[in-house]
């Protein structure tokens, strides 16, 4: 899996956001400052600054009622003259500046007895744009009557004093708040940056985590399918004894049982990387309830339980869902139910929530009960029961399983598009109910499940619109694996060339230009990838036939798949791979058709029903039962398998069915079989 | 002192916080005496402004009484308190008389001068507070009888007496100018120029 580095974007976008966020925030605060000077303080100093005029024009207005009530016309003239003057003199402590920039008197004659306009005096100036005038009434001291008014021009400066000050104490604040905000910006940009570097670094880890599984997905598989193929080819050998096929069985059964095992571990790391996928199918949900039942019904009957199936009629036969993971829903629910459920019945309800909408139409809602009568879980264990390795208190007292059932359960329900809920009463037991949302389709659309038939030939034997045979070519540097195709390829009439790496299989697609190349694409030398680039690009350069390339890769992700069609691969098929899966895809995009042998009889399947069972085991004789059972109870696989060959001698029928359970690993099922107390 | 004053305008909380306490403080040092003179300010500095209010009255010349003196009355509801220092400011000045005229001065019980239908009074000083009846059959009367009524007191203007006092940074006249307008009374735009004006 590539690394992809960091995009610059995403590696700053946090900062530049950030930084924005906060410039912003400096520039509303600046803004909102001077809107705060503008509309609130500067008119508020400018009365202040008026108001103070005011009092100081007041102050001079006594001095000059004194001179115009002086009795004498020249000394009353020279009074005047000399107060007005004075008082023109005064200047600011701070700006040594006049207080009052000019004077001019207006006076009352009828009051003042003296020639009209004769004490209007004008001192200063008489007009000015920026400084305060202020009136003041001029009140004889003696009788109180209105001798006139007197306009003061009172210097500006005291308010440009009163506002410097002001704003050298409202910007030095508000600057101290921006050194603060500076601060906060960086503190966040840090932080910020140390949440990122925590971030990659857990990335980092995750990404090593995803290339560890998927080399170790690749280094398990690859032997794996060495295994279940050459033990399925060699099952076809006519050549070898029943008694050595039996044991090839058994050597495939082992190998698809590693592989489940092996894929069950994939798929927890999946819901870890969070990296599940829908893979939807058509298909007939009555055969695959069908097939679920069957597979619960013998567990059930051999605990005495009751089984109740209920499959409501307005349920479409065909539906557009992940199956896979809608079976495994179900069986997790199925054998937790059966599991602690010791009397009683499981029963198994499906219906359709979506009832009352539409019936036609093509979107439904499944619903799915999974009720049992077991123990129950108490209330302060039903939050729990959903999280990982997390069991209810008689999971624990059966010590089965890892507690990750219902974690994978809850989660393929998310995925399906629905919700899960769990109801139970102590003592009463519990019911499980889950949605799921699907698509009602066609019996038309539905993929055909082909019978495990061998295939033994081939209908039209040659490709590439001439008489020669399809040339196929395998490439892949493991020799088993190339072996395991050519046997398998060879036999049914293709002509097949295999290379160990990338570089060899370019130069035979070259030369040789087969019809359909498999290819491996981990490789030394030059792997899949490149090599199918390469031919692709061969083949666009000289306009050659286009040879179909598919994928064989032991990738457990998602990704890898979209890796290998990006590279020009047209299919994808992971190992190890079904021989059936082969025969898919050669049908599939070369359009051959197959020529298949006589199906093997399904005897063992069909044969016992299950009162015959118990009463054939019970008619063993008790060292048979003993022996069996040790075998069973010590889970040893090949003890078991003796003492079935004696039974066999005995009862050959019951013997077929033990060996089905056996080569299940359904050692539980045959434990409880056996179990020799409970029938004394 | 410039400053502080702003100082204390942009943190009104904390100032309105130190003013409670310093006049939770203050009252409970000096008792009532506080607002009390708080109250003789106003009354003193009012007859002085009534005074000049008379003085600018343009028809004062023909509000005097038999005796060609100007009639004034002071008038109290229940306490002459008030009254008596208004009369002493208005006595006691350097020259008593108002436009050459001589003033007498009243004191007159709101009850007796509204019982009596005392008329003849050039103007009229109201020295404490009354109800809002009685103050309404004040403000008819002088309505009637075309006489100035004046009132020291904070918010008699608002409430329909003519004349008044405003302190802000300074004492102005205050007039209502409706009241005014009603009781005919003429002041010289003088007067009218400096003083505040209620408009409503």
């Amino acid at each position: 899996m590539k690394n992809k580095p960091e995009s610059g974007i995403r590696g700053y976008g946090t900062y530049v956001i950030v930084s924005l966020a906060f410039l912003a925030l400096l520039g509303s605060l600046q803004a909102l400052i001077w809107l705060y000077w503008d509309t609130v303080l500067e008119p508020r100093l400018r009365r202040e600054a008026a108001s103070q005029a005011d009092v100081l024009a007041h102050s001079q207005a006594a001095r000059l009622a004194d001179a115009l009530v002086v009795a004498d016309p020249v000394q009353r003239l020279q009074s005047l003259r000399e107060t007005i003057a004075e008082a023109l003199l005064f200047t600011g402590p701070q700006t040594n500046q006049p207080l009052f920039l000019g004077l001019s008197l207006e006076i009352d004659y009828d009051v003042v007895s003296a020639p009209a306009g004769s004490l209007n005096l004008v001192h200063g100036i008489s007009y000015c744009s920026d400084c305060f005038l202020s009136e003041v009434a001029l009140y004889s001291p003696r009788s109180d009557e209105l001798l006139g008014i007197a306009r003061f021009r009172v210097n500006n400066d005291l308010f440009r004093n009163l506002s410097k000050d002001v704003k050298k104490t409202l910007f030095t604040q508000s600057h101290v708040g921006i050194v603060l905000l500076l601060s906060a910006w960086g503190f966040v940009l840090i932080l910020i940056r140390e949440i990122n570097r925590s971030r990659r670094q857990a990335e980092a880890a995750n990404r090593a985590k995803s290339t560890f599984l998927a080399n170790m997905s690749h280094e398990l598989r690859t032997p794996l399918n060495a295994i279940i193929g050459f033990s399925e080819l060699m099952q076809r050998d006519p050549d070898f004894s029943p008694k050595h096929r039996e044991n090839l069985s058994v050597i495939n059964r082992s190998g698809n049982y590693l592989l489940e095992l092996i894929n069950d571990v994939l798929e927890l790391s999946r819901i870890e990387a969070a990296q599940i996928h829908l893979n939807e199918t058509t298909f007939d949900i009555y055969e695959m309830l069908d097939g679920v039942v069957k597979m619960m019904r013998l567990r059930v009957e051999k605990k005495n339980l009751r089984f109740i199936f209920e499959r409501m009629e307005d349920i479409p036969r065909y539906v557009r869902t992940d199956e896979r993971k809608l079976r495994q829903i179900l069986l997790n629910l199925l054998g937790n139910a059966i599991k602690f459920t010791e009397q009683g019945c499981v029963v198994l309800r499906v219906s359709r929530e979506d009832g009352e909408s539409d019936p036609s139409s093509e979107l439904l809602i499944l619903r799915f009960e999974v009720e049992d009568t077991g123990p129950g879980i108490p209330s302060e264990e039903r939050n729990r029961i959903f999280d990982a390795f997390t069991q209810a208190r008689s999971g624990y007292d059966k010590k089965e399983g890892a507690g990750l059932g219902l974690t994978i359960s809850r989660q393929f329900v998310e995925n399906l598009g629905g919700e899960i809920s769990v109801d139970s009463s102590v003592g009463a037991g519990t019911v499980f109910r889950f949605t799921i949302r699907a698509v009602s389709a066609a019996a038309s659309t539905v993929e055909a499940h082909r019978e495990a038939r061998t295939v033994i030939g081939l209908k039209h034997q040659t490709g590439s619109g001439n008489d020669q045979p399809y040339r196929i070519l395998v490439v892949d540097d493991h020799e088993e694996n190339r072996s395991l195709l050519r046997m398998l390829l060879e036999p049914v009439g293709f002509l097949v060339r295999t290379a160990e790496n990338g570089r060899q299989a370019v130069d035979i697609d070259d030369t040789w230009k087969p019809d359909l190349i498999w290819m491996d694409m981990r490789m030394p030398v030059m792997d899949g990838y490149e090599a199918t680039k390469r031919i692709r690009k061969t083949e666009r350069e000289r306009g050659r036939n286009r040879p179909i390339i598919i994928a064989l890769t032991a990738g457990a992700f998602r990704e890898d798949r979209d890796a290998v069609l990006a590279a020009g691969c047209d299919d994808f098929v992971r190992r190890p791979f079904r021989e059936s899966e082969i025969w898919e895809k050669m049908h599939k995009h070369l359009g051959v058709e197959f020529v298949y042998g006589e199906p093997e009889s399904q005897e063992s399947e069909q044969t016992l029903d299950d009162n015959t069972i118990t009463e054939s085991v019970d008619s063993l004789s008790a060292d048979l039962r003993l022996d069996f059972k040790n075998a069973v109870e010590s889970i040893d696989f090949e003890k078991a398998m003796v003492v079935i060959g004696r039974i066999q001698k005995e009862d050959e029928r019951l013997a077929s069915f033990l060996k089905e359970l056996v080569n299940a690993y359904q050692f539980d099922v045959l434990q409880r079989l056996f179990e020799m107390e409970r029938r004394n | 002192m410039t400053r502080l004053k702003f100082i204390q305008r942009r943190h009104p909380c904390v100032i309105a916080v130190c003013a409670f306490m310093l006049a939770g403080f203050a009252v409970s040092a000096a008792g009532p005496s506080h607002s009390g003179d708080f109250t003789d300010r106003r009354i003193t500095t009012g007859a002085r402004i009534f005074r000049a209010l008379l003085a600018a009255d343009v028809d004062i010349t023909r509000k005097t009484g038999r005796d060609g003196s100007l009639r004034l009355c002071l008038l109290y509801v229940d306490d002459t308190g008030n009254a008596e220092k208004a009369a002493e400011v208005l006595r006691n000045r350097d020259d008593s008389r108002i436009r050459k005229m001589n003033v007498r001065v009243e004191i007159i019980p709101f009850a007796r001068f509204v019982a009596n239908g005392a008329t003849g009074f050039a103007g009229v000083f109201l020295t404490q507070a009354l109800s809002d009846e009685k103050l309404g059959k004040l403000i008819a009367y002088a309505k009637k009888h075309k006489i100035a009524v004046f009132s020291p007191l904070e918010g008699d203007v608002e409430r329909g007496v003519l004349g008044g006092i405003a302190v802000e940074a300074r004492v102005r006249p205050y007039l209502n100018m409706k009241a005014l307008h009603d009781t005919g009374v003429t002041l010289k735009s003088f007067f009218v120029r400096v003083a505040k004006q209620y408009e409503k």
